[in-house]
């Protein structure tokens, strides 16, 4: 079958998602993302954050292409969505921020199902299995159905699909909602090793602490713009700061009264 | 509510009657919260009803039952010299005598809203013991009033007065159970109890019908009180909130499957068993991206409710047309028509499969063609299908075989071998590819 995707790989050159002038949300009259430009590279983690409302689920949407942009234009790993779906679609990983089980399949179940689906070679497979079950603590739990599963398990098997899959590129949203500790430093842990394995991550979350010490790069989003974005002192420097934390510089940019807002493009 | 407006000035009782006049606010109403949800479902179902009126399905169970009725008031003529009438009686009338349900309306959001309310409830509850105890009560004697014709056969003295008051009792009785069973916490200990209760009362139905009635009759009172004393045995909840939750899902479920069978509706979470001895199943498709939705269809035809509708159907079939094969019924040809009849009944419900995954997101996301799905579809669906009418037809088959009827004993599978391979899954596609547009 020489329509499937063996395992996309990772190019190592270009972006693995670059994202040009998007105009985009629900209906054309009352777009919601205004000329979004950005760049995730391999072997870099970039935290995507912004208040609720600003638009990172719907930018999140375009990119995985379930939405359609109003114009400009997204490309993984140098495809474009409908010249190579197949391409695009096996670059990419994605954990939702709540997460979406299959009923009637087990924990092993979903692992093997997205394994297949992303052309995981049969003799990898057993091992990653093994690996991840280990790592996320869910191997008594390995048989259970999603309804048995507690909301942070849940989202643990949304990781361990998406590390099953070991694109080259991973798109995360809100990853650590209902996660117990032992999980965030797994997740952590493993996001570190994909990036130091050349993969580019995209990481929305509201945890700045976090996001400050694991990211590379950070874009605001307020209102639908790119408020910052770049290196912690590209943020700092939008928000009129010269020293600081992100989630300071984050408070002043999106505070309306603050001189936040002005934008940059700090790369 | 009387009570509460025992206020002297004008002021206060004036705002009383604005309270009074807003549903829910500051005031507990269970009677009027029960009738406004019991109407809330027939509203949701109304306009599914009708098309289920308009397919010609009630015309079609009708004409089942005066066949059903014909051919009983056949059996019951010339009644076979050891045809066991007892046992044939219990089948009948232990359906609606110990089958309990519980229409509580409850939903999830009733564990944060109404658990304050929990010493109120009883109101509510006692609405939900009428409406479903009522109908199966008059289920139970209806049940007995069609084995009537056939207890006067048997062994039993009892009159029909005695028998109409007993079985009253015995169905108090089942829904009593019923309910300490929903109240024990434990699922296995109810699982037990459940057993323990269909068992004595199919006993004390036997004795019924068998015995001298006050020898039944001191049994059944005997059974209740042994039941009465077990019930006391096992931890429970004062208001089994979660079971009750979970069993109208299920209800909900079940009228939504059945009105599925004659148009869209909105789609359930699926009940899943986890039917261990069909693992196997899934563990033999080859691990390959191009078999990802064989995989997961073959999972959900194994794991849901259709998987367990086809395999009662399968087994239901196979026993049938085994009975009528080896009776060569209509020189074998009878099987045959009652095979194309319960073929067709497997490939309806089969047909159901496709609306499974329609909207899952993971459909857009993964990197496969979107023909993929559909496709792998009409492969699971094709394969299903065979099997279950292969399956259904061997012991029938075989004993047509012996018989010496080979050309009706091969007709069958042929014809459903022929329509499964060619024609089924062309129409499988056509109809996901429709339903994909109309999307």
């Amino acid at each position: 079958m020489n329509q499937d995707t063996k395992h996309a790989d990772r190019t190592g050159h270009g972006p693995a998602l670059e994202v040009t002038d998007l105009i985009g949300g629900y209906s054309p009259r009352r777009p919601v993302l205004h000329n979004l430009t950005f760049d995730v590279r391999p072997g870099e983690i970039v935290g995507l954050i912004g208040l609720n409302g600003a638009g990172k689920s719907t930018a999140i949407k375009h990119i995985l292409g379930l939405m359609q942009p109003h114009a400009g234009e997204v490309k993984v790993n140098g495809a474009k969505l409908d010249a190579d779906p197949q391409r695009y679609r096996g670059s990419i990983a994605y954990v939702p921020e709540s997460p979406v089980l299959f009923d009637e399949l087990t924990v092993d179940e979903h692992l093997r199902l997205t394994g297949m689906a992303y052309g995981v070679e049969a003799s990898a497979f057993d091992g990653r299995l093994e690996q991840l079950l280990d790592e996320f603590h869910m191997r008594p739990k390995r048989g259970a159905f999603a309804e048995h599963l507690s909301k942070g398990m849940k989202q643990k098997v949304m990781i361990m699909n998406a590390l099953m899959a070991d694109p080259p590129l991973f798109i995360i949203d809100e990853p650590f909602l209902g996660l117990d500790p032992l999980g965030i430093r797994s997740l952590l842990d493993r996001l570190v090793e994909v990036k130091k394995a050349g993969a580019a991550v995209l990481m929305s979350s509201h945890i700045l602490s976090t996001v400050e010490t694991y990211c590379d790069r950070y874009i605001v989003l307020h209102h639908g713009r790119i408020a910052a974005q770049g290196k912690l002192r590209d943020v700092l420097q939008a928000a009129g700061m010269t020293s600081g934390t992100l989630d300071e510089a984050f408070f002043r940019l999106v505070s309306e009264t603050a001189g936040g807002g002005g934008m940059s493009d700090g790369r | 509510m009387a009570d509460r407006t025992q206020r002297s000035t004008v002021g206060s009782s004036q705002r009383e009657q604005q309270r009074m006049n807003q549903p829910y606010v500051n005031r507990f109403e269970p009677d009027q919260l029960w009738s406004s949800r019991a109407a809330a479902f027939r509203g949701e179902l109304k306009p599914y009803v009708g098309y289920m009126a308009q397919s010609g399905f009630p015309g079609v169970m009708m004409l089942m039952l005066i066949l059903a009725t014909v051919g009983y008031a056949a059996l019951v003529r010339d009644l076979p010299a050891h045809f066991p009438v007892t046992l044939f009686g219990v089948a009948l009338v232990i359906g609606f005598t110990c089958w309990s349900p519980l229409r509580t309306w409850l939903q999830p959001a009733d564990t944060v809203f109404l658990l304050p309310r929990e010493l109120e409830m009883h109101q509510y509850l006692r609405r939900s013991f009428r409406y479903t105890g009522i109908p199966t009560l008059i289920g139970v004697w209806f049940s007995l009033l069609a084995y009537w014709p056939m207890y006067e056969h048997g062994e039993g003295t009892a009159n029909a007065a005695v028998l109409l008051l007993a079985l009253a009792a015995l169905k108090a009785g089942n829904i009593a159970g019923a309910w300490q069973e929903r109240r024990t916490a434990e699922p296995g200990a109810r699982r037990f109890l459940r057993f323990l209760r269909w068992v004595l009362t199919g006993v004390t139905l036997a004795a019924l019908f068998r015995l001298e009635p006050w020898k039944a009759i001191l049994f059944g009172l005997l059974a209740a009180a042994l039941m009465a004393v077990i019930y006391r045995l096992p931890r429970k909840h004062a208001l089994p909130w979660e079971t009750l939750i979970r069993e109208e899902i299920r209800t909900r479920r079940r009228y939504y499957r059945f009105l599925a069978l004659f148009i869209d509706v909105p789609t359930q979470a699926p009940r899943i068993a986890r039917r261990s001895y069909a693992a196997w199943i899934g563990r033999a498709i080859k691990f390959a991206q191009r078999e990802t939705y064989v995989y997961l269809y073959t999972m959900t035809l194994l794991r849901t409710e259709l998987g367990g509708m086809l395999i009662r159907l399968t087994l239901l079939g196979m026993l049938v047309l085994y009975w009528l094969g080896d009776a060569a019924w209509l020189d074998g040809w009878g099987s045959t028509i009652v095979f194309v009849l319960v073929a067709g009944i497997i490939g309806l419900q089969l047909g159901s499969l496709r609306h499974s995954h329609k909207y899952a997101v993971w459909g857009h996301l993964y990197p496969l063609p979107a023909q993929r799905r559909i496709d792998s579809l009409a492969t699971v669906d094709r394969m299903a299908y065979i099997v279950c009418t292969l399956l259904m037809w061997l012991p029938g088959g075989i004993a047509l075989a012996v018989h010496g009827n080979p050309l009706q004993a091969l007709a069958a599978p042929a014809a459903a071998l022929l329509y499964g391979m060619l024609r089924r899954p062309s129409v499988v596609r056509r109809k996901a590819l429709k339903d994909d547009e109309e999307d």
